[in-house]
């Protein structure tokens, strides 16, 4: 029989337990200080020093591009929705850190009867809290989206075509809408203005088309003749006057004035052939802008045309007095900003193959007007920030972002789609 | 414990020594490892980080596009004329070179420039010669305080004032009123002689050639701090000077008080442009024909047959009238600026207000504001170039350059001074 091996039973020396306390507690001691070691350095290797070190907080990325200028001064100015070319309507920070869907708005596609060549007709305009777009179906008729669960509702009855844009009070819980029977391409029969709740509950209506819609929703700019915009068809302006929502009217540019301030700019205006083409409420309700222009002037001899005049009118005191602007060969868009500062421009010609500026006049609430130049611009649609200290140009492919109390302050980018409003707070990021 | 015989070398039962070191290294080692692949394998792993997209470097603010081919063509126009720092020079429009003409001199106004003929200026209350070698001779006697002049032929026709005796003169000083009295304009000849009265008063204008002069006539009315002429007269040199516009026509188309503030004649001497109004009043642009068909319009208070008037904006006084261009090409340019409050009284170039330019084709009847807003401001100097096609307006913050036929094609030059003229050549 094989003898059997085994291992004799380790005998403690003399001093025993200290030396077999240390025969076992010493690798054991290492096996765990080598556990904890690589276990650190594994840790370590996939978290590396941050963890321990936190260093310079990293931005979002920039979601805008050929960004000139600098774009972090647009931090906290809201956001800016915009359309994409899938109908996808977006809000994007100005700053370009941070986008969110709004929603879809695909039926928007129309354009209204009677502003065939209004800027941004053909597009949705978002209200400012982002949740409902306002814009034109395909037969023209005015219609809202509700771009949470692109719920349609349209603004006016069956048959109806909208004659001219939709305006939308400053926080969009009102609008306007100015619709009739088509007839032809671009008229609109007997034209009624209705102001209604974004839920479509109306709250008032009148005849005619109105020009502008006050900033809270509760007065407007409307032709100061009605008979000539309610009757059978939709008639040249000659007056504005201001109706309120308790139904009331009172003057603004009376007929009359209409011919004498249209007088300062061109010797053959006469009652009769001078209308107004254009009036904008400022924010505070108490004035307001008035172009007035000689209807069908002659036809342009060289690089001339009859030029209009641009009033600014007291509405308590119906004093009016002129604003000095050109516009030699084509009118360009007047806007308010929210703090009572206004803003007009003089596009160049289209055609000009010299790459012509792009003139603006910011006219601030004290103090002189100053002159805003943009080079190589045609397209002079624009916006103020909702706080009216930037000026965006929006149009052309291009976001132009002007400071208005610096011009030399300037912020552009390819324009990520087209605009569909400038909307108040901070943006979600 | 039993042995084997024979074995004893074989076979050791002696028990083997702990060797703690070793087995320590070993474990060591194996918790290394295996520590460090748990380790790798049960840390968090941390989100990506968000890709940094580098901003380019931001540029400098774009600049104003000089308007390039609006300067081009103001080059081809030929050299300005500027005053400033007490001197009159020759600005090229693209605003690099300047040439000083003369040093001891700055000139308010200059006549267009005639082939063989000295600089016409006018400055100090007095009509000069400027050379070549920039000496200044004056034309005009002592005692002719003049305050505008233009070319009647080969003569120069100035127009002004004539100090107050001493006693009168205290008294106006103590009224804050002018020291001076209006007189007749004289004829000055640029070769010397003895000048001849006209009656007329400030403004004055000619046509191109200086055949049709024009000037203010009749009552002088008090004008802020001076007096004006309440008529216009128009006629040849030397020759019967004919009323085209009374008083009772120039009131009926301004206001009660209104006075002729500004004169200019067309090239071709058919048309006169009258810009006329009170102090604080209305004032408006009159367009009238030197020879009105039909005569003199039957009521009084009408306008000659054939004459335009476009209202001024309220507040607003004319500050320059100019033509340039003939027949179909004709065109005039009125510089209205803001007149109201504190403004009535400050000159052009401390006038921080508003201002527009509106621009007439009389041919067609079409009127624009071809200049308006903030390069009106403190403006102070306005011409157009010698070919018409470019009009010029000088003020602080820098010159406007705007194309004629086109007036939103246009130019911001940094060059500073006063324009006088656009003769388009040095003298």
């Amino acid at each position: 029989m094989r003898p059997r091996l085994r291992w004799p039973a380790w005998a403690a020396p003399e001093d025993g337990d200290r030396a077999g306390v240390a025969a076992v507690g010493v690798p054991v001691l290492l096996l765990v200080a080598g556990l904890a070691l690589g276990g650190t350095a594994g840790w370590r290797s996939v978290t590396g020093r941050a963890a321990a070190a936190p260093g310079a907080p990293v931005g979002p990325p920039l979601l805008v591009r050929s960004v000139e200028g600098p774009i972090e001064e647009l931090r906290g100015q809201g956001e800016i929705a915009y359309a994409g070319a899938d109908g996808v309507i977006a809000a994007l920070t100005p700053d370009g850190r941070a986008r969110r869907a709004l929603g879809r708005a695909t039926k928007l596609r129309g354009k209204p009867a009677g502003a065939a060549f209004e800027p941004g007709g053909t597009l949705p305009m978002v209200s400012a809290d982002g949740a409902v777009a306002y814009g034109y179906l395909d037969d023209g008729s005015p219609a809202s989206v509700r771009l949470a669960d692109a719920r349609m509702l349209r603004l006016s009855p069956p048959g109806t075509v909208a004659a001219t844009a939709i305006r939308q009070s400053a926080d969009g819980a009102v609008v306007a809408v100015c619709t009739g029977k088509r007839r032809g391409e671009t008229e609109v029969d007997s034209p009624v203005t209705s102001i209604a709740e974004r839920d479509g509950r109306q709250l008032a209506s009148f005849p005619g088309c109105l020009l502008d819609l006050a900033r809270d929703g509760r007065a407007a700019l409307v032709p100061e003749d009605p008979a000539g915009a309610s009757g059978t068809h939709q008639g040249p302006v000659r007056g504005v006057r201001l109706w309120r929502r308790s139904g009331s009217y009172r003057p603004v540019l009376s007929p009359a004035a209409a011919v004498e301030a249209a007088s300062l700019v061109d010797p053959t205006a006469k009652s009769g052939n001078v209308v107004v083409d254009g009036a904008w409420l400022a924010p505070d309700a108490r004035r307001a802008l008035v172009r007035v222009a000689v209807a069908d002037p002659p036809p342009p001899v060289g690089g001339w045309r009859s030029g209009p005049a641009l009033v600014l009118v007291d509405l308590a005191s119906r004093h009016w007095e002129l604003v000095p602007s050109e516009a030699p060969t084509s009118t360009g868009p007047v806007l308010w900003a929210p703090n009572g500062a206004f803003a007009h421009a003089l596009p160049p010609d289209s055609w000009d193959p010299s790459g012509a500026n792009l003139l603006v006049t910011y006219a601030p609430p004290v103090g002189t007007p100053t002159l805003l130049e943009v080079s190589h611009r045609t397209d002079s649609r624009m916006v103020f920030s909702p706080d009216g200290a930037w000026l965006l140009l929006h149009g052309g492919g291009q976001w132009v972002f002007i400071r208005v109390e610096d011009p030399s302050l300037r912020v552009t980018y390819v324009a990520p789609g087209e605009f569909a409003g400038w909307l108040p707070g901070q943006g979600t990021r | 414990m039993g042995s084997l015989l024979g074995d004893a070398d074989v076979w050791d039962d002696t028990p083997a020594r702990p060797r703690p070191l070793r087995r320590g290294l070993a474990g060591l080692c194996a918790g290394l490892i295996v520590g460090l692949a748990v380790g790798w394998a049960v840390a968090p792993r941390p989100v990506p980080s968000a890709p940094v997209v580098p901003l380019p470097a931001a540029r400098p603010p774009p600049q104003p596009e000089q308007g390039g081919a609006v300067v081009d063509q103001a080059i081809l126009a030929g050299p300005m004329l500027a005053t400033g720092l007490g001197k009159l020079q020759e600005v090229q429009p693209n605003g690099i070179s300047a040439r000083v003409i003369s040093a001891g001199s700055a000139p308010v106004a200059i006549l267009p420039a005639r082939k063989g003929a000295p600089l016409v200026a006018l400055g100090g209350d007095a009509v000069v010669l400027i050379d070549r070698a920039g000496t200044v001779s004056q034309l005009n006697p002592s005692g002719f305080r003049a305050r505008g002049m233009a070319w009647a032929g080969s003569k120069v026709l100035a127009c002004g004032r004539r100090p107050l005796p001493p006693d009168q003169g205290q008294i106006a000083d103590a009224a804050g009123e002018d020291r001076t009295r209006n007189a007749p304009a004289l004829l000055l000849g640029v070769k010397g002689g003895k000048p001849s009265e006209v009656k007329l008063a400030c403004p004055v204008g000619s046509s191109a050639g200086g055949d049709v002069i024009a000037g203010a006539g009749g009552a002088q009315v008090t004008y802020r701090s001076t007096t004006r002429g309440t008529t216009v007269l128009a006629g040849r040199p030397g020759g019967p000077l004919r009323t085209l516009l009374s008083r009772a026509q120039l009131e009926a188309a301004t206001g009660p008080g209104a006075s002729v503030g500004a004169i200019a004649v067309s090239p071709d001497g058919e048309l006169v442009a009258v810009a006329a109004g009170a102090a604080g009043g209305r004032w408006a642009m009159l367009l009238l024909p030197v020879h009105p068909a039909g005569g003199q319009g039957p009521a009084p208070a009408r306008l000659p047959a054939g004459s335009r008037r476009i209202a001024v904006a309220p507040g607003y006084e004319a500050a320059w009238l100019g033509f340039t261009g003939e027949g179909a090409a004709l065109r005039l340019a009125m510089v209205a600026v803001d007149r109201r409050g504190g403004l009535g009284e400050q000159v052009l170039a401390n006038r921080a207000g508003n201002g527009y330019v509106l621009g007439y084709d009389p041919a067609n009847q079409v009127a624009a504001v071809i200049l308006a807003g903030p390069p009106l401001e403190r403006a102070d100097g306005f011409a157009f170039s010698a070919d018409g096609q470019v009009f010029a307006v000088s003020a602080r913050r820098g010159w406007t350059l705007l194309r004629t036929e086109q007036p939103s094609e246009r130019a911001t030059l940094p060059i500073g001074g006063t324009l006088l003229a656009w003769p388009g050549t040095g003298p």
